[in-house]
C-alpha cells in the first residue's frame, strides 16, 4: 500500500509500506476518506531532524492522517462482532493508550497516564490505502452520514462539539466563536443546533 | 481579554477585575471521548448538520504534495483525502 509521510521542512513523499495485517485485537479498515487538519502543518513544516510528535515520540517514517474513516475489511483474533465486523463502516478514536487506567476506561486514550499514541501522528495514520487500528478505537460511523462526515467528526467538528457540551449550550445563550476555520465554521453549525432545538 | 487561547499559548489573567468581578466562569476543552465522539455522529445525523459542506476540497493520495502546499497557505476551507 501507499502512504503518505511527512519529511520535513514542507516535503512529503508517497511511500510504499506492506500491506498491514491485523494481530489480536486489530482490524484493518479500507480507508475511504482521511481528512486534512490544521494541526497536521507542525509535523509538515517541522524542520528535518526535529519531528513533531504528540503523545509517544514518533520512530521511522510515520504515514500521516488523524482524521481516517473508512471499512472494516480484516479483523484480527479476539474481536467480537459487536467491537467490529467485516464491512462495517468505521470512524476511528485515533488514540490507544494503557487500555486500564481511568481515563482509556472511559475513552479518554489521549490522556493515558502511560503515554499514547495518536494515529496518523505519532502512529500511521489514514492518509494510506489501508490503516490498522485496535478495534476499541473504531466509533461506527451511521449509514445517514458521509465517510468525509466521518472524517470531520473524527477531528475538528466532534473537538467543536465537545467543547459545546461541556458548555451545556441552550437557545438561552449568546455565544461569540472567534476564528471561522473549520473548528470554528463546525461550532457554529453545531451551536445554531444546539441553540434552536428539534 | 485575550480572544485566542488555543494551544501553546500562554495568558495573563487580572484575576479581581477579569474574574471575580465578572462571576466569569472559564472552560477548557480538548479533544472528545469515545462515548462523545458517537454522540457527536448521531447529533450530526439527528439534526441534519451539513458538515459535508465545509469541504473545500478533495484529492487522491497522490496529489498529497499539492494538497498540503495548498492548505499551507491558509487560503482554503477543509481538504480531504478520498480513496
Amino acid at each position: 500500500m501507499r502512504g503518505v509521510v511527512f519529511q520535513g521542512d514542507c516535503e512529503l513523499a508517497l511511500v510504499d509500506f506492506p500491506d498491514p495485517a491485523p494481530g489480536p485485537g486489530e482490524v484493518v479498515l479500507a480507508m475511504k476518506a482521511s481528512g486534512m487538519c490544521g494541526s497536521d502543518l507542525h509535523a509538515y513544516r517541522a524542520p528535518k531532524g526535529r519531528r513533531f510528535s504528540i503523545g509517544r515520540a514518533a520512530e521511522g517514517p510515520v504515514i500521516a492522517g488523524h482524521e481516517p474513516c473508512g471499512i472494516v475489511v480484516a479483523v484480527g483474533s479476539g474481536v467480537g462482532e459487536r467491537e467490529a465486523r467485516l464491512g462495517q463502516r468505521a470512524m476511528c478514536h485515533h488514540y490507544k493508550g494503557c487500555g486500564v487506567c481511568g481515563h482509556c476506561r472511559t475513552g479518554w486514550s489521549q490522556l493515558c497516564e502511560e503515554g499514547f499514541i495518536a494515529y496518523g501522528i505519532s502512529g500511521h495514520g489514514g492518509h494510506a490505502d489501508y490503516l490498522k487500528v485496535p478495534a476499541s478505537t473504531l466509533v461506527p460511523l451511521p449509514d445517514e452520514l458521509s465517510f468525509e462526515t466521518g472524517a470531520a467528526i473524527s477531528c475538528g467538528t466532534g473537538t467543536a462539539f465537545g467543547a459545546l457540551r461541556r458548555m451545556n449550550l441552550s437557545g438561552r445563550d449568546t455565544i461569540a466563536i472567534f476564528g471561522q476555520g473549520p473548528v470554528g465554521l463546525s461550532a457554529t453549525q453545531l451551536a445554531v443546533a444546539m441553540g434552536r432545538g428539534r | 481579554m485575550p480572544s485566542r487561547w488555543g494551544e501553546g499559548d500562554k495568558v495573563t489573567l487580572d484575576v479581581s477585575n477579569d474574574m471575580l468581578r465578572r462571576q466569569l466562569t472559564l472552560i477548557a476543552s480538548w479533544t472528545f471521548s469515545t462515548v462523545g465522539q458517537a454522540e457527536c455522529a448521531r447529533f450530526v445525523v439527528d439534526r441534519k448538520i451539513d458538515v459535508d459542506s465545509l469541504f473545500t476540497h478533495r484529492w487522491k493520495l497522490d496529489q498529497a504534495a499539492e494538497a498540503y502546499r495548498l492548505f499551507a497557505t491558509h487560503t482554503t476551507g477543509k481538504g480531504v483525502f478520498v480513496m
